[in-house]
């Protein structure tokens, strides 16, 4: 597939500094799991994509990172231009096989299909990157584990029930896993394999 | 997967033609004739001049193995025109200027506007002295050129 010239935008401004810092932003989320971090340093993002996810695209793919569309973010051909004049990735066309897989939270994949890593090297897993509706520090999941000191909430609006419980149900497997960033608007967050969720209440997580 | 194979149509092969001659251009050559026409589009930078390597490839002779002769650099640059045309280039060496006037050339030469003029103004003069240099440099090397001939000897 061509890249679409007229579909093409701007990436960072200054893309040393700028893909440093979203660089920075996203070690900050993996490693202080459920906080809310603001990026803001492009002005618009391609169709379909939001800021926050546009910026996490162009700070962490390049020519060696596979990468894995969820149908909605492969049919449009703003992001795909993008994605191929920016970063070079190379876009899969199975979940199994992509470094990194992006999706809308209404066609996520199943965590399955993902690569979970292998015993040996279980760095090698497919990372998740969402891009949701809401997030917000409500509570709603406590999270528990390395980087939180106590618990912290956060809630990630508009996932099917069936994900969250596999979500949950993943960390059973660790060291295997898949690490998870979360989108929306100008905020990312992120749930690394090391995370323990918690719903707030059976009945809550039930609706 | 694959790169698709362009369609090579006549205005693929008129900006392959004019991208060609303003990256082989000098430098001096090109800043001096852009300079003259003071055009000063309005424009919005995709991709910022940026400085890299790439590859060179080789092959001896029509039927040799493709080999990697080494690395060149090469500095490439897109811009797009306040009308929404975009313009690319890449040239080589780093001197972002000239990657910055010759994406800027190639936007406006999409244009129909402006594509007489800078055809007339810029690539023209431009592609007459690349001529003129490849001329002098056949020249001189023509100078001391020696004919090898075998006389045929008679063995058949």
């Amino acid at each position: 597939m061509a890249v679409s010239s007229h579909e093409l935008i701007a990436g960072f401004a200054d893309p040393v500094q700028a893909s440093q810092q979203v660089f920075r932003a996203a070690l900050k989320v993996m490693s202080e799991p459920g906080t809310l971090v603001e990026v803001d340093y492009v002005e618009q993002a391609p169709k379909g994509l939001d800021l926050s996810t546009w910026q996490l695209t162009l700070s962490l793919l390049d020519p060696d990172t596979r990468v894995w569309l969820s149908p909605a973010l492969a049919a449009n051909d703003a992001v795909i231009s993008n994605l191929r004049f920016h970063c070079q990735c190379p876009l899969v066309d199975k979940p199994a096989d992509a470094d990194f897989a992006i999706a809308l939270n209404s066609e996520l994949p199943q965590l399955a299909e993902l690569n979970w890593g292998s015993a040996e090297y279980p760095d090698r897993s497919t990372t998740l990157v969402v891009q949701v509706p809401a997030l917000s520090a409500e509570p709603f999941w406590t999270l528990s584990g390395p980087g939180i000191e106590n618990t912290r909430s956060l809630r990630i609006a508009g996932l099917p029930d069936a994900f969250r419980a596999e979500l949950i149900k993943s960390r059973q497997r660790f060291p295997l896993g898949i690490d998870t960033f979360w989108c929306c608007d100008n905020r990312l967050t992120a749930l690394p394999r090391t995370t323990a969720i918690e719903p707030l209440n059976t009945e809550q997580e039930a609706c | 997967m694959s790169v698709e194979q362009q369609q090579e149509t006549p205005e693929t092969r008129a900006r392959q033609h004019w991208m060609g001659v303003l990256a082989k251009s000098s430098v001096a050559a090109l800043q001096q004739r852009w300079q003259a026409l003071s055009l000063e589009p309005e424009y919005q930078f995709i991709r910022k001049p940026e400085t890299g390597l790439t590859m060179l490839r080789g092959r001896v002779g029509g039927s040799g193995q493709p080999f990697n002769m080494g690395e060149m650099t090469l500095t490439r640059c897109a811009v797009r025109l306040a009308s929404g045309t975009l313009g690319v280039s890449y040239v080589s060496g780093r001197n972002s200027q000239h990657a910055i006037i010759a994406a800027l050339a190639d936007a406006l030469l999409q244009e129909t506007r402006t594509q007489s003029l800078l055809q007339r103004e810029l690539i023209e003069p431009l592609q007459a002295d690349l001529e003129a240099e490849r001329q002098q440099r056949a020249a001189q090397a023509n100078s001391t050129r020696v004919d090898f001939f075998t006389l045929v000897r008679g063995e058949d």
